[in-house]
């Protein structure tokens, strides 16, 4: 206790004490350094106090969560007009590690000279509605009270805000009917109010001032009257149209933040948002990285340039279709619409998601079954061309023939070559009869030797044997021409006819060449022709109707369907493994069938010559490991770049390596990615190596380097 | 005597199906043809001398140079276009000697899909670009050759 307080003092704040002290709220008597004078039972009850002992033992400020806040307390009451009580002092208390939030109303006694020496408190226990009763107009929930002639008696701006009223006023009074959208539903409330006066966030449609309809989540209570079953009814509103709006519609929202570590996190999502990316709800996915989502680094970061792209021209990303993948890597296809929040930097996004992968897949569909049919027709015409050009080729060049259907191309050029010198002979012999006979200025011979200069110009080389043929054949139909006007002159007609059938045999010879190129070029195409149909044509695979099947002989039909192709390339393609093995995989035949079709298509068509002793070869083995095979194949040629191996860009669909197209190699992008989904989707695995030889750099992709595809798949028990 | 135009034909398919294409140029006295199959090549033949003409096909493979980079990260394809636009826009001065070179375009693609060609830097003339498959006899071809030759950029 305070040694200097008078005892008249004492008593009269005693007095003051012992007036009040009956009320039911704890009430305590103090003086100003803090120590309690007098308490009632609820105040030693509330402060936890020992009655057996003086209560000037404890002192009020221990109870204060901060110290310091009872000077403010003390000066605030400093102010207090002599004999007035002070009602609006909010503190909080902690008591025995309990927080209590508090409002004192408070007398203060002072001295003679008018110092604070005592005071009389009343704490009331404040609830939270209370404690914040200061930011009530911040409070975006609107309160109401509906009285028994269901007409607004009460509300809070808030619920005037939410109906687009000017203040509370211009709403009170107003019959409930003015403010319902379907003003049948009243009844059913107030009915059901009765029944259970307890309702708790039900979605209700108002009409605000304006007309429009707002949905508010309302919870209210019925509230008993003397006489009658409810006498009002009081409750609370929210405005929740834009969170249906968020909840309900069909399109993914979500909101990204880049975090500390400058890794952009999803911070808010909507429930599509989380199921285009296989979650069950919005919370699961958020604080996941966006990046996840995904195929890749560059395809993020290609989504990220465009969006910065947009931004800098001021507007935001609209309509960006790009693929997602979701949790389980299923891909999605997506169009997103994206913008940066202002004033965040670019640290803070907002955006939509569509999930058109249905969509898209409909129109895919009918798109590949329209054109694997239109390829499907081609591929008999291209077939029934391939036919008449190999019957051509044997009755205009059976005695070039080095097999049934391929020509002897050594022994053609050498004939074309004889022809060519008897060609020459056979002119410079008419030429000189035309000398003797006075026509050797005739234009036309003299244009017919040129001409032959020109055919005996020709590259040998074989690279150049299509120029030579195309080139050669255009020669001769011009000199067959000279040779119609020759008739017009007095020349023998013998050496003329000579001539005439020479030109004949070397336009067979280059026609006969061409052809066979021509030939070689079609079949070098066939294999590229089968295999997209056969993609566009491919359906779902479904596990359930894999069969167990040799693995072997379906490696091997991939190999004989290829032979043709090989050949033209001019690749031999070596066996390593015994082709009467019995491998029993759990598989789709046709789909196997075409991923392996596929990698050998690439080891051949990308290998190289690696010398002239030999011609170049792919190497196909099969080993069995416990419960799996193992399939390699390994060419020598084109590399596949190091990144585009890291990055695993090479079984993107639609993506060629870079050094794919070296030498005109043409291709669609689809056949890795395929290879690697069917491998993948009968539970194997496709790896592939390229690595420089000879001690080469691993940069320079000029060199060949050895390329090796492991494909990897469970035995069947 | 007809001047003699001297060309460069630009397209990748060219030792493919342009063949005969490619042959028949042999054949006319007034043209002498050169040929490039991607846009390196290309650029290093116009970086190294003149041409009366210049062909191109506009669906070109970029060829090994690194000068493409930019292109290749966002997928792109036409590399012809890439190339005009590096011989007439960005780096032209370095090309000072095609300064009386006038250009064509030969492809698949149609007039409608390819509106910058006829914007800077490019300005290609309309009667300039012509469709494969509005040429497919030959004459149509070197029709469209001799055509370009007397037009002006």
């Amino acid at each position: 206790m305070e040694p200097g307080m008078p005892p008249a003092m004492r008593q009269e704040i005693r007095d003051a004490f012992e007036q009040i002290r009956g009320l039911p709220f704890p009430i305590y008597a103090g003086d100003s350094a803090g120590n309690f004078l007098f308490v009632n039972e609820q105040a030693a009850e509330f402060f936890a106090l020992n009655p057996a002992l003086d209560p000037s033992v404890y002192r009020i400020t221990t109870y204060y969560e901060n110290p310091e806040e009872r000077a403010y307390v003390l000066r605030r009451l400093q102010e207090v007009a002599p004999g007035a009580w002070c009602r609006d002092i909010a503190v909080r208390l902690k008591v025995h590690d309990e927080f209590r939030k508090i409002r004192f109303v408070s007398k203060p006694f002072r001295d003679a000279q008018g110092n604070l020496c005592g005071l009389l408190c009343i704490a009331l226990s404040m609830s939270d509605i209370e404690w914040f009763a200061e930011f009530e107009e911040m409070v975006h929930t609107g309160f109401f009270e509906v009285d028994r002639n269901l007409v607004i008696a009460d509300c809070n701006q808030a619920f005037a805000r939410v109906l687009k009223y000017g203040s509370p006023a211009e709403i009170k009074g107003q019959p409930l009917a003015n403010l319902f959208w379907e003003p049948r539903n009243i009844a059913l409330l107030a009915d059901e109010i009765t029944k259970s006066p307890h309702i708790e966030d039900r979605r209700i449609k108002l009409r605000r001032k304006d007309g429009a309809m707002v949905i508010v989540q309302m919870s209210c209570i019925g509230i008993a009257g003397e006489t009658e079953g409810i006498a009002r009814v009081k409750g609370t509103i929210r405005d929740a149209t834009f969170e249906i709006i968020q909840h309900d519609l069909p399109v993914g929202l979500f909101l990204v933040n880049t975090d500390q570590n400058g890794e952009d996190i999803i911070s808010r999502a909507n429930r599509t948002f989380a199921h285009i990316h296989g979650y069950e709800s919005s919370d699961e996915i958020l604080s996941k990285p966006i990046r996840m989502f995904h195929p890749n680094a560059a395809a993020y970061e290609a989504f990220k340039t465009e969006l910065n792209k947009a931004t800098a021209n001021g507007q935001p990303l609209l309509d960006y279709y790009m693929e997602v993948q979701d949790r389980l890597g299923k891909k999605h296809n997506v169009v997103a619409n994206v913008r940066y929040v202002s004033d965040e930097n670019h640290h803070l996004r907002v955006g939509a998601v569509y999930d058109v992968t249905d969509h898209l897949r409909g129109h895919t569909r009918t798109l590949e079954a329209d054109f694997s049919s239109i390829l499907h027709t081609y591929i008999a015409t291209i077939n029934g061309l391939r036919d008449t050009m190999t019957m051509l080729l044997k009755a205009h060049g059976e005695d070039l023939q080095k097999d049934e259907t391929h020509l002897d191309r050594l022994r053609a050029a050498a004939e074309t070559l004889r022809s060519k010198k008897r060609l020459e002979t056979l002119l410079a012999e008419l030429l000189k009869t035309a000398a003797e006979r006075g026509l050797a200025d005739d234009p036309s011979l003299a244009r017919m030797s040129k001409l032959v200069q020109r055919l005996a110009l020709g590259d040998t080389s074989a690279d150049k044997e299509k120029d030579n043929a195309a080139l050669g054949r255009r020669i001769l139909l011009e000199f067959r021409k000279q040779l119609d006007v020759l008739r017009a002159l007095n020349l023998p007609r013998e050496p003329v006819r000579n001539l005439r059938a020479e030109v004949e045999e070397l336009l067979r010879l280059t026609s006969m060449i061409s052809l066979s190129i021509s030939l070689d070029e079609l079949n070098e195409r066939i294999p590229d022709f089968y295999y997209f149909r056969d993609y566009l044509r491919r359906g779902e695979l479904v596990q359930q109707e894999f069969r167990p099947n040799n693995v072997v002989p379906i490696l091997l039909d991939s190999v004989h369907f290829l032979e043709e192709f090989a050949a033209v390339r001019q690749v031999s393609v070596v066996l390593e493994f015994n082709q009467r093995d019995h491998i029993p995989v759990l598989c789709h035949r046709n789909s196997l069938n075409r991923a392996f079709h596929n990698l050998l298509h690439n080891a051949i068509k990308y290998s190289w010559n690696k010398g002239s002793e030999r011609r170049p070869w792919v190497t196909v083995r099969i080993e069995k490991k416990d419960d799996t095979v193992e399939i390699l194949i390994e060419n020598w040629g084109v590399p596949i770049r190091r990144e585009e191996l890291e990055s695993r860009s090479i079984f993107q669909f639609g993506k060629r390596g870079r050094e794919s197209e070296d030498r005109g190699r043409s291709g669609t992008g689809i056949g890795l990615y395929d290879a690697h989904d069917i491998i993948s989707k009968h539970g194997g695995s496709l790896r592939i190596t390229s690595e420089p030889t000879f001690g080469n750099l691993p940069d320079m992709y000029s060199n060949p380097f050895i390329t090796r595809t492991y494909i990897t798949l469970p035995v069947a028990p | 005597m007809n001047d003699i135009i001297k060309l460069l034909w630009i397209d990748d398919n060219l030792f493919h199906d342009l063949t005969e294409k490619r042959m028949a140029l042999y054949m006319e006295e007034d043209i002498e043809p050169h040929f490039a199959t991607d846009a390196t090549d290309a650029f290093y033949r116009l970086r190294s001398e003149p041409f009366d003409v210049v062909i191109v096909d506009l669906r070109l493979p970029p060829g090994p140079d690194d000068m493409w980079e930019t292109y290749r990260a966002s997928n792109f394809q036409k590399y012809g276009y890439a190339l005009l636009c590096t011989v007439l826009g960005e780096q032209k001065d370095n090309f000072d000697h095609l300064k009386e070179t006038r250009f064509g375009v030969f492809t698949i693609e149609a007039q409608e899909e390819n509106p910058e060609l006829f914007e800077a830097p490019i300005r290609l003339a309309e009667k300039n670009f012509k469709m494969k498959t509005h040429a497919y006899h030959e004459n149509a071809f070197i029709d469209f050759i001799r055509h370009v030759y007397k037009s002006w950029r």
